[in-house]
């Protein structure tokens, strides 16, 4: 019987390769706060890139058959990183997200770094009304190939039902949409098979996306508490979603 | 209950069906984001009203808010045109391969990781950079980490790069060395020589990754990879 209580459940090379927390605005953060958000956070990040964002108008007249296309940059996103590429933040106009690549220390680790980055950005920016918080996390389960092959069903219990006349399947991707009542957002889950980083392994992805985009806790004290509340959420739904095989793999 | 297996000997792992993997987290774009502008004259958005219906059109906004945006780690590589600047080639070079390890990171102890780490930084070292030398090129990197996972030495080897970019990874136990460049393609080519005497005995050949064990067993790698 798999224990659900996710304080226990401590994994020694957990399967995550990214976690993320987005939260996003209902109106555009303007150029001018963007610019002092990228100042005062490349004093915490190594390095920083500009990514803008374009609109492209393109005209055609039918009668002259000429046409004219128009570019003007609309926006402008910075994406900050750690030495090791692994701790990133990615600040949008309309939207503020931390990243977490493997190897994952820890809900508590990137929790803190999630709060110091978004308490700075308040400062900067006061208040925005959030109109989305989103908590994803990607996790991909290498399994050994035994003589080329691998029972799924033995490490996950997502995967697509298939009529028994079917004897193998080459690859599969299933995405679900469920309503979560614990913390009143849904969930978007996806499980497939990737291509493999590790020789002589398959892998499966599990990628579980916790939002909600009503109702949204707005002052920071009531978003971290329900930060909180979809992490213990997020990690009923992986243990729910894996195998005592699979766990196997990674304690 | 009825049990599917999943075989790797079937063409889902071919480079060709690799390019049409269908799930979000693998759309990576290099490109700047572009949006088409729904107020142009007889442009995109005229099109648009011509193809689908006021029903079907009603259903993409909420299908839009449904969708996650891409991971922050797919956008690795965007910036605003190709870097030119030598210290930009060098860190978009290095961020790109310690990217890549993240990704196998799981398999691969703290240690180990800190240790590749700094030699990536110190193959990339702008003070010790020649401006025609290329930095790593990354699918030869992401061999050599495969090669390191399946191999699991204890010993970790020493790291260069050819004139293209590609690892190369030595091992040396007195005058005995195996030297293995790992080409972009995923397959790898390798040297051991042996001193018999003052003899030096050469081998070498060129094999995929897999396969790579078996080729070098006859020349006890053991010597090389354990403690």
């Amino acid at each position: 019987m798999t224990n659900l209580d996710s304080s226990s459940m401590q994994y020694s090379r957990p399967p995550i390769i990214e976690s993320i927390i987005n939260i996003q605005f209902e109106k555009d953060v303007g150029f001018k706060e963007v610019e002092a958000l990228r100042k005062k956070f490349s004093k915490h990040y190594f390095n920083e890139i500009e990514i803008p964002h374009y609109n492209v108008k393109v005209e055609v007249r039918e009668n002259t058959k000429k046409h004219e296309a128009k570019v003007k940059q609309e926006s402008i996103s910075y994406r900050f990183s750690n030495e090791d590429s692994n701790q990133l933040l990615v600040l949008e106009p309309n939207s503020f997200i931390v990243s977490q690549l493997a190897p994952y220390a820890g809900w508590d680790e990137f929790y803190e770094r999630f709060r110091r980055d978004w308490e700075a950005w308040r400062r900067v920016v006061g208040y925005q009304k959030i109109s989305r918080i989103g908590v994803r996390y990607i996790n991909r389960l290498d399994i050994p190939l035994k003589n080329e092959k691998v029972k799924h069903e033995e490490y996950v219990n997502i995967y697509p039902r298939l009529p028994s006349y079917f004897s193998s399947v080459n690859s599969y991707q299933v995405e679900c949409i469920i309503p979560l009542d614990e913390v009143n957002a849904e969930l978007r889950l996806n499980s497939a098979v990737v291509p493999s980083p590790v020789l002589n392994h398959l892998s499966v992805l599990i990628d579980q996306d916790i939002f909600k985009d009503n109702e949204l806790p707005q002052k920071n004290a009531d978003l971290f508490m329900y930060l909180e509340a979809i992490h213990k959420e997020k990690n009923k739904v992986f243990e729910l979603c894996v195998s005592d095989k699979a766990r196997e793999l990674f304690k | 209950m009825s049990v599917h297996y999943l075989s790797v000997n079937q063409p889902f792992l071919s480079r060709d069906s690799r390019k049409i993997e269908a799930s979000p987290y693998f759309n990576s774009s290099n490109e700047p984001n572009i949006t088409i502008s729904s107020d142009g004259f007889g442009g995109v958005s005229d099109m648009n009203a011509q193809v689908f219906s006021k029903a079907l059109a009603g259903l993409a906004e909420p299908l839009q808010r449904l969708a996650s945006s891409t991971p922050p780690s797919m956008l690795e590589s965007v910036r605003s045109g190709k870097p030119t600047r030598l210290d930009e080639r060098l860190y978009d070079a290095t961020a790109t391969v310690k990217i890549k390890m993240s990704n196998v990171a799981m398999h691969i102890g703290t240690e180990w990781r800190d240790k590749l780490f700094n030699q990536i930084d110190s193959l990339h070292d702008i003070k010790e950079w020649d401006e025609d030398d290329n930095p790593v090129n990354k699918d030869s990197f992401g061999a050599f980490i495969k090669e390191l996972i399946l191999l699991k030495p204890d010993n970790h080897p020493g790291l260069g790069l050819s004139f293209n970019g590609n690892v190369i990874a030595m091992w040396r136990k007195n005058n005995d060395k195996l030297i293995i460049e790992f080409l972009a393609n995923g397959k790898a080519k390798w040297l051991v020589s042996h001193d018999v005497g003052g003899d030096v005995e050469r081998a070498s050949g060129i094999s995929n990754l897999l396969r790579l064990p078996e080729c070098i067993a006859p020349y006890n790698p053991e010597r090389w990879f354990k403690k």
